[in-house]
Formats: C-alpha cells, sequence, structure tokens
C-alpha cells in the first residue's frame, strides 16, 4: 500500500533523472530544448579550420562511450555518453566554458544558443 | 663548547644539504599537485603539472590573460578570479632560476634528464609525447619520477643502465 503510494513519485523521480539540471537550465537560457538528430549531424560534421580537418570527434572520439584522445597533447578524455559517464553535464559553467573553447577550435567561432541546444540533446541522449 | 660546534656544525650539514637538495633536485620531489581549483582548470587537456617544473617568471608570463587566450595554440582562458588564484599558487610554489621557455619540456634540467631517451623512440611516437609525462612516469600526477616508476608505452619498463 505504502510502495503504491511513492510508485508515482519514483517514476517520476526517474525520468527527471534523465536530464541533469545543469542540462535543462542550459535550454531554458537557450530558451529552446535541442534536437538530437541535429545535433548528431554538426557533432559528426568535418570543418576547415586552420589549415585542418576539425570534428568534434577529433578530441572526443567517434564512439561516445568509449573514451577519447586530446588531439594535440594526446591525454584521454573520459567518454562523453551520459549514460556511461554520469558525471557529465552537472556544470552549467563548465559546460559552456567548454562549448566557447571547442565551437572555436572546431568551427573557428562561437556556436549559436540553438547549436549548442542540439549538442547537448544529442550528448544527454547517448 | 665543542658540544655546541658540533651542534652548529651539524645543522649547516642539514640546512646544506637541504639547500643543495632545493637546488639540484626540487623536481624529484615535485609533490602533488594538491591544489581543487589547479587541478581543475589546468588539468583537463593535460594532467595539472607540477608548480616546481617552471620559474616563477615563467608561469607568471603564461598566466597573463591575453597569453592564456593563446595558449599553446589552444584557449586556456580563466575567469579573473580563478586566474589570479591559480596564478598566486603556482608562483609561489615555482623553482627557482629564469624565464627561458614556457615549455617545461625545454628546461636545462629537463632536458639533462631525459638525453638518454632515444630520438628515434621520440619521433616513432607521433603526439608530442614529452609533455605526457604520465603516459612514462606511472606516478607522475602524486609528484613521484623516480626511475622506479618509468616505463615507455611499446618499450617496457625504463632500466638505467
Ligand atoms: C581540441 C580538443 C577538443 C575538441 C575538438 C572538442 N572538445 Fe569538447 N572537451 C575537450 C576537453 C579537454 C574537455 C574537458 C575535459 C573533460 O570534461 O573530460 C571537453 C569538454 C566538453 C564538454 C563539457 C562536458 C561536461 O562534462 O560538462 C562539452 C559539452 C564538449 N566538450 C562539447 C564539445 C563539442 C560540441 C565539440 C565540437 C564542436 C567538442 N567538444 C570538441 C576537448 C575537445
Ligand atoms: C584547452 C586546453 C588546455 C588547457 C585548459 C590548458 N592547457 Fe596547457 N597546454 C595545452 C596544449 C595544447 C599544450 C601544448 C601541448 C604540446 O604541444 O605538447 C599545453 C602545454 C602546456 C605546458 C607546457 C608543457 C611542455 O611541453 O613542457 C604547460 C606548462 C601548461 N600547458 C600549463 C597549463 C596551465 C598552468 C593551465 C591552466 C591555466 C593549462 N595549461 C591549461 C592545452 C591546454
Ligand atoms: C617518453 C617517456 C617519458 C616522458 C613522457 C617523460 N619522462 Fe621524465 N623520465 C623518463 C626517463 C626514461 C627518465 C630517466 C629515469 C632514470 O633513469 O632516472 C626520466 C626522468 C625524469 C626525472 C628525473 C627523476 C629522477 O629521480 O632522477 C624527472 C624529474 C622527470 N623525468 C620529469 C618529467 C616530467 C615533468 C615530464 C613531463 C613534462 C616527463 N618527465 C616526461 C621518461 C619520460
Amino acid at each position: 500500500m505504502k510502495l503504491l503510494k511513492i510508485l508515482p513519485f519514483l517514476c517520476l523521480g526517474s525520468v527527471y533523472a534523465q536530464v541533469p539540471e545543469a542540462a535543462q537550465a542550459l535550454f531554458d537560457r537557450y530558451q529552446q530544448a535541442g534536437d538530437a538528430q541535429r545535433g548528431q549531424a554538426l557533432w559528426q560534421q568535418q570543418h576547415n579550420t586552420a589549415g585542418k580537418n576539425r570534428r568534434c570527434g577529433s578530441c572526443h572520439g567517434d564512439d561516445l562511450s568509449q573514451t577519447g584522445k586530446h588531439a594535440t597533447t594526446g591525454k584521454i578524455i573520459q567518454p562523453m555518453a551520459l549514460s556511461v559517464n554520469p558525471q557529465r553535464y552537472q556544470d552549467p559553467a563548465k559546460i559552456e566554458k567548454w562549448f566557447k573553447r571547442n565551437c572555436q577550435w572546431t568551427l573557428g567561432r562561437e556556436c549559436s544558443p540553438q547549436e549548442k541546444a542540439d549538442f547537448l540533446r544529442y550528448l544527454i541522449e547517448k | 663548547m665543542r658540544i655546541f660546534i658540533i651542534f652548529m656544525l651539524s645543522i649547516q650539514v642539514v640546512l646544506a644539504d637541504d639547500l643543495l637538495d632545493k637546488f639540484h633536485d626540487p623536481q624529484k620531489q615535485a609533490g602533488k599537485a594538491d591544489n581543487g581549483l589547479y587541478q581543475q582548470n589546468c588539468g583537463e587537456c593535460h594532467m595539472a603539472y607540477q608548480p616546481a617544473f617552471l620559474p616563477q617568471a615563467s608561469w607568471a608570463t603564461m598566466m597573463q590573460a591575453e597569453q592564456l587566450s593563446e595558449h599553446f595554440g589552444d584557449n586556456a582562458r580563466l575567469a579573473e578570479a580563478d586566474r589570479q588564484a591559480i596564478e598566486a599558487y603556482l608562483t609561489q610554489n615555482s623553482r627557482q632560476g629564469k624565464h627561458q621557455s614556457l615549455r617545461i619540456t625545454e628546461q636545462a634540467f629537463f632536458r639533462d634528464e631525459h638525453k638518454e631517451i632515444p630520438a628515434k623512440y621520440l619521433k616513432n611516437n607521433p603526439v608530442p609525447l614529452l609533455s605526457q609525462c604520465n603516459v612514462c612516469h606511472q606516478k607522475a600526477s602524486d609528484g613521484l619520477y623516480e626511475d622506479d616508476f618509468v616505463t615507455l608505452p611499446n618499450h617496457g619498463r625504463w632500466e638505467d643502465d
């Protein structure tokens, strides 16, 4: 009986757990929920920046559930998929800092709020 | 009186030893870079190098705001408060010496310690290998660089001969 009462809350809890608070805060700030398919296409796109072929996978690798390797320093980067790395996407300032750096490095410019929302939706659903 | 002299002498020996140690080998006891803010902000693209590997003036140069946005071709820009706190941590724990290069791997002591690694070996490993201390020094993040903990990838444990 008691279980029945809390069951709906448990379910609610698990639905919430899928979107980290920090990511939700950013969707609110960008004023859109993002689109995972567009995010994936953007993630896989090649750019010619500073005379080199660059994409997000240059450092994060192609399989988001695996570790990546920083293109210039060689440091191992922990997996980006939230499903295998629950420590990801927990701090809006960290996410914004890296969008800024990585968009600049990869695309040669900053990303728009829509692009950032799309990236983030794709990454948290992986 | 004699006891006093012996006492003073032994103090001097200890002091001199200490000084020598600091002068020649601060890098051996590099210690852990035990500053959370530093680890968080300077340990993401490469390991958080111990402050004892660069002189004060080199850290101060590297940590200027404009310099950080052009950090070895990457953008390592920080919020101003973090930048100041990290600069203070690095300069206060730096090694002695004059500014020569922003790279640890170009310091004289570093060249000296690594000159026995065959050039051919370094060439065959693509990414700037020497900057990745922890690839060979298994306990680099604990500040332990002694030869007991050195392994060259695709080559095996380092045997000094
Ligand atoms: C030059 C290497 C590099 C490239 C290219 C790169 N990243 Fe990153 N990225 C990093 C590093 C380093 C971190 C921080 C280390 C970590 O979180 O493990 C990071 C972290 C992130 C984070 C923060 C994750 C979190 O846990 O909060 C996001 C989001 C991100 N990157 C998105 C992107 C996107 C989108 C692209 C392509 C536009 C991209 N990255 C391309 C190196 C790179
Ligand atoms: C966005 C990525 C990034 C961040 C963040 C970053 N660095 Fe670097 N750092 C690099 C790259 C790239 C190199 C050059 C790597 C190479 O060529 O081997 C480098 C090299 C260095 C070197 C020279 C290593 C050598 O070869 O001797 C030092 C010292 C250094 N960084 C200190 C710092 C400090 C201090 C911070 C924090 C303020 C920091 N780094 C943050 C990317 C980064
Ligand atoms: C390619 C592998 C490799 C890399 C990468 C590397 N080292 Fe070394 N290092 C060695 C070897 C081999 C020795 C010699 C060990 C010996 O015989 O004492 C050594 C010796 C040292 C010593 C002297 C230790 C002692 O007790 O005599 C220090 C300090 C040191 N390295 C620091 C560093 C730092 C800092 C970095 C990164 C900026 C680095 N190393 C990167 C292989 C490496």
